[in-house]
């Protein structure tokens, strides 16, 4: 393998094939669209709980525009936020750092990703200036309405959402194809599977999850796309299509979908509950064995997402069970994760509390998945702000908690720097305060019957007691936004003027502690390191430290790169 | 949390209440459980000087017997709550039993229609009743409903009955359900259809059965523009 | 292969990119490529097939496609597979303008079959057989039209290799050919399944 010698500035920082560039970019982007996707959540929060008024920075939400901004907001939040910050930032950053490689197998390819992942997010933006404006089907786009403009009023916006769907879907395939590939043949000498830490199993997991799942939706998208452009009745029955059809393919891939949000997340989490509790990891063959088998359920459950939609009412109980079933992995990796805290020796640093955070908020996700996954109860749940509190409540701390945990954690070995203490708690606290605030109370009107998706609450007198609730969490929503600002300025401002970073400051084993902060071009000096043992030697009885690097004879000589 | 819970009105609406609250009993214990020892965790095992973090891999089996058996716990009582859950879905959707009162609701973007047989139980026929976002039915009997949308997915949603049924484009969907108290209630669109979609509000009249059937002369009368 | 490369007049160690079994990484990453590629085209495939059998009056639509045509498609496309493979031969046996030979057969059995299917859309249209006339035809077109984007894509990538053979410059490139050839091979195996199922499902055919 060859290696650039001089960078200029367009490959080093615009057309870098180097995994921690592409990181940084795929990093730069997800805040960026969050920024946007944030926005959103303000229209939608502002025009439920002052319906019709105008809203600042954007003048009335109308129902039309309402209908946009709810799909924009999911498909950003999931698609250009949560898979660039969860899975390609980190699986760039990490994966050949920590098994020791000096960079991708496929550097190109990941480079091309984040092209591929810019122009999708390009198109989706653009769609917003569109004659028709932009998409409005839900970011679930459920057909008929999405299969036509007659039923939306949208034709262009759709098309471009389409496009720039199947665009971010393959990027995100072909990012994963790496991450594989870069694990199987380029771990460093002594770098056993059993010795890779578990981040980058969970990483992997999901990049595996999400290629064998994408197919179905995106050969659904092939056949939307050609029902809104060339006049085809795949989803349409007047032309002789189904549109059950759009919804099984879209959720076969939905489901794992969120897997794909959550892995990574518990991967940052068990790696951070270790460090900062000087502590193994528990169970690591069991989490291991039942993140396989989780990868594999996901795949038969999907169905619980179409309950109420009259297939046919016996299918209901196989996927009912595969429901229940599924709870037992992703339990048993929630109890690893108290069991890994347990009888440690916890220190309260930001990385710490936001994954401590993530253990308090996605058990109330976790539970309350339980409500719609009883058939008879989503009878009545299904469709109600029930469900959007219970999937923010798994999603918010997936890709923020989860996010934040692992931003906070790996920012010196990015940066060089370390970010502002306290400034980093403060945002940790009202983050937490707030994001409750805003979200139980959804559970509570949902309970009571106020159904989602819908512009204009004042024109429905039977949720005249909610205005209060939702006017509470609407102004939690605005602190929350604004909450958020704490965290850009100390990314920002710190990266130039923070505490200049150790090596190594949380003294944690994994490899990527070794290299400089940040590594240079190819990672390592001229020797690699060689692996002597897992990453997981915290607190080993007889040991004079309370921890043990993976590669103690890597010496970090310094490089030009 | 169920501050807000609408009024049951039918048979089956203490059912999936009684339902509600039994999943809310489970995992609310669960939920003090864990966030309880979580937190005893986080004051009990604070960094200390003199104190060491416990090395436990937790790879053997004997000590990853108590999370197995652990979880089966939980998934025992997700698998009951399921059974109880499962009574409830067969009884409502797995069947529909036989009664007299046969209604069509025909949604469509952005309003419902009520379809009443004629007496020979056609839908088609200028005898047949159409209603337009009212439907009214006798409170005591089961009601039949036949539904189909014309052009996108609805959803119909009576939340004081607690019935809930995805309104299809190109078929007919049948359920049912049963009212037990005389009063003015609810139907709301319960999946995204358009712009129109938090429009799409109808009114469920449950009468004694004088006035049902005196409703049905009145709306004969105003269909056919008689005296 | 060199075990070091030379950055700042300083002797590197680079990886030898091997993994289990002597997967190269190209090879693993291409199958991870195609086992992705297939969950495409089983999503429409099933969708296709669930249609059918709630449809069994598409058996009189698929009666007008082309029978001959789309057998002359599956030898040509059989072919083209037969000489790749033994183009990839030809580079592991050093002999790089040989397999040039073989490739440039391969593209021209590709483009045979692309025309031939040119021909049959063209034909189609004429009879007013479109996407939108019936769903039948829109699955039609639309399987054929993805499985002609791999042909054309994997075309491009025989022609790229090729150029290079032609003049013994692969260099790197080696063992790119039999990856191609892999690829290629996955767009044969596709249109062996669409074949039967548009084809050959029609009425008055036993299944």
């Amino acid at each position: 393998m060859s290696q650039e010698h001089h960078q200029g500035f367009f490959t080093k920082y615009i057309f870098s094939t180097d995994h921690k560039m592409v990181a940084k970019q795929f990093l730069l982007l997800a805040l960026s669209m969050a920024v946007i996707g944030g926005f959103y959540a303000f229209l939608i929060r502002w025009e439920l709980a002052y319906p019709n008024q105008p809203a600042p920075f954007f003048g009335v939400v109308t129902p039309d525009k309402y209908n946009a901004i709810i799909t924009l907001h999911g498909t950003i939040m999931l698609f250009f936020v949560g898979m660039p910050l969860l899975n390609a930032f980190p699986s760039n950053f990490l994966v050949p750092l920590m098994i020791g490689a000096r960079d991708m197998a496929f550097p190109r390819l990941n480079m091309a990703s984040f092209w591929m992942t810019l122009l999708a997010a390009g198109l989706l933006v653009s769609s917003f200036f569109v004659p028709g404006g932009p998409v409005a089907g839900g970011w679930t786009g459920y057909a008929p309405l999405s299969a036509s403009s007659e039923y939306t009023g949208v034709k262009m916006g759709m098309v471009l959402w389409i496009i720039s769907l199947a665009l971010v879907f393959i990027a995100s395939s072909l990012g994963g194809i790496n991450y594989l590939v870069t694990v199987v043949t380029m771990r460093a000498k002594g770098m056993t599977y059993s010795r890779v830490p578990i981040t980058v199993w969970f990483l992997l997991a999901a990049a595996l999850t999400f290629f064998l799942a994408v197919g179905p939706v995106l050969a659904g998208a092939f056949m939307l796309l050609m029902d809104n452009v060339f006049g085809t009745g795949f989803f349409l029955p007047g032309k002789g299509g189904e549109p059950l059809l759009w919804q099984h393919l879209f959720w076969f891939f939905g489901h794992p979908e969120v897997y794909v949000l959550f892995f990574p997340t518990l991967g940052f989490c068990l790696d951070i509950f270790a460090v900062f509790c000087r502590k193994p990891i528990f169970g690591q063959k069991l989490i291991i064995g039942s993140t396989v088998v989780a990868i594999a359920l996901s795949f038969v459950v999907w169905a619980h997402h179409m309950f109420q939609t009259g297939m046919n009412p016996t299918l209901v109980t196989p996927f009912a069970i595969t429901t229940i079933l599924i709870s037992v992995p992703f339990a048993i990796i929630y109890v690893c994760m108290f069991l890994t805290i347990r009888n440690g020796s916890i220190s309260l640093e930001p990385p710490m509390l936001w994954a401590l955070g993530f253990l308090a908020t996605f058990l109330v996700g976790g539970l309350t998945g339980i409500f719609l996954g009883a058939a008879g109860a989503d009878i009545y749940l299904h469709g109600t702000y029930f469900v959007v509190a219970h999937f923010h409540y798994t999603m918010f701390p997936s890709v923020f908690f989860g996010g934040y945990a692992a931003v906070n954690y790996w920012y010196p070995k990015m940066f060089g720097r370390m970010l502002n203490r306290t400034a980093a708690t403060i945002h940790f606290v009202l983050t937490f305060i707030f994001f409750n605030c805003v979200f139980w109370p959804l559970f509570i009107v949902g309970m009571g019957g106020m159904v989602r998706r819908i512009a204009d609450p004042s024109f429905y007198p039977q949720y005249s007691p909610f205005v209060h609730l939702n006017i509470f969490a609407t102004i939690s929503a605005m602190c929350l936004i604004a909450t958020q600002t704490i965290f850009l300025w100390n990314f920002f401002y710190s990266m130039k003027n923070g505490k200049v970073a150790e090596l190594n400051p949380y003294h944690a084993n994994t490899l990527e502690w070794l290299a400089q902060s940040p590594p240079p071009h190819g990672n390592w000096g001229p020797k690699l390191p060689v692996v002597t043992s897992g990453p997981y030697e915290y607190s080993k009885p007889g040991e004079t430290e309370d921890w043990h690097t993976q590669a103690p004879s890597y010496k970090g000589e310094v490089i030009h790169g | 949390m169920f501050d807000y819970l609408p009024e049951g009105i039918s048979s089956f609406s203490g059912d999936i209440d009684s339902l509600i609250r039994f999943i809310y009993l489970l995992t609310g214990i669960f939920f003090v459980l864990f966030e309880g020892y979580l937190i005893y965790m986080v004051l009990r095992f604070r960094k200390k000087d003199g104190s060491k973090a416990k090395y436990e891999l937790g790879n053997k089996w004997v000590n990853i017997q108590w999370v197995v058996a652990f979880v089966l716990v939980i998934v025992t009582l997700d698998f009951f709550i399921d059974y109880k859950s499962t009574k409830v879905w067969e009884l409502l959707k797995e069947q529909v039993p036989a009664t007299d009162v046969n209604i069509k609701v025909v949604a469509k973007q952005f309003d419902w229609t009520f379809v009443y047989p004629d007496k020979d139980g056609k839908y088609d026929t200028p005898e047949a009743l159409s209603s337009y976002r009212e439907l009214h039915v006798p409170v005591g009997k089961k009601v039949h409903v036949i539904l189909t949308s014309q052009d996108v997915i609805h959803d119909f949603f009576l939340p004081e009955v607690r019935l809930k049924q995805d309104v299809m484009p190109g078929r007919e969907i049948n359920a049912w359900f049963d009212t037990n108290k005389v009063g003015t209630y609810h139907i709301v669109c319960n999946e995204l259809c358009g712009f129109g979609h938090t429009r799409m509000l109808a009114v469920l009249h449950v009468d004694d059965e004088k006035t049902y059937e005196d409703w049905k002369v009145q709306l004969y009368k105003q269909m056919h523009g008689g005296v | 292969m060199d075990n070091t490369s030379t950055v700042d007049h300083v002797e590197y160690e680079v990886e030898d990119y091997t993994g289990p079994a002597g997967t190269t990484a190209g090879r693993l990453g291409v199958w991870i490529l195609i086992s992705s590629e297939i969950t495409i085209f089983a999503g429409l495939l099933g969708s296709y097939i669930l249609f059918r059998i709630f449809h069994p009056e598409w058996s009189e639509e698929s009666a007008h496609l082309n029978i001959v045509l789309g057998t002359i498609n599956t030898i040509l496309l059989l072919s083209s597979n037969f000489f790749m493979m033994k183009a990839a031969s030809a580079v592991e046996q050093g002999n790089q303008k040989k397999s040039a030979k073989l490739m440039l057969l391969t593209i021209a059995l590709g483009l045979a079959f692309l025309v031939v299917k040119g021909f049959e859309y063209a034909a189609e249209f004429s009879h007013g057989e479109f996407p939108s006339t019936s769903t039948f035809w829109s699955f039609y077109f639309l399987l054929t039209g993805l499985h002609g984007t791999h042909i054309l894509g994997g075309l491009i990538a025989i022609g790229i290799l090729w150029a290079h053979a032609k003049n013994d410059n692969l260099g790197e490139l080696k063992g790119r050919v039999a990856l191609t050839g892999l690829y290629w091979s996955f767009v044969e195996v596709v249109w062996i399944f669409l074949f039967p199922l548009l084809y050959l499902l029609r009425e008055g055919v036993a299944k």
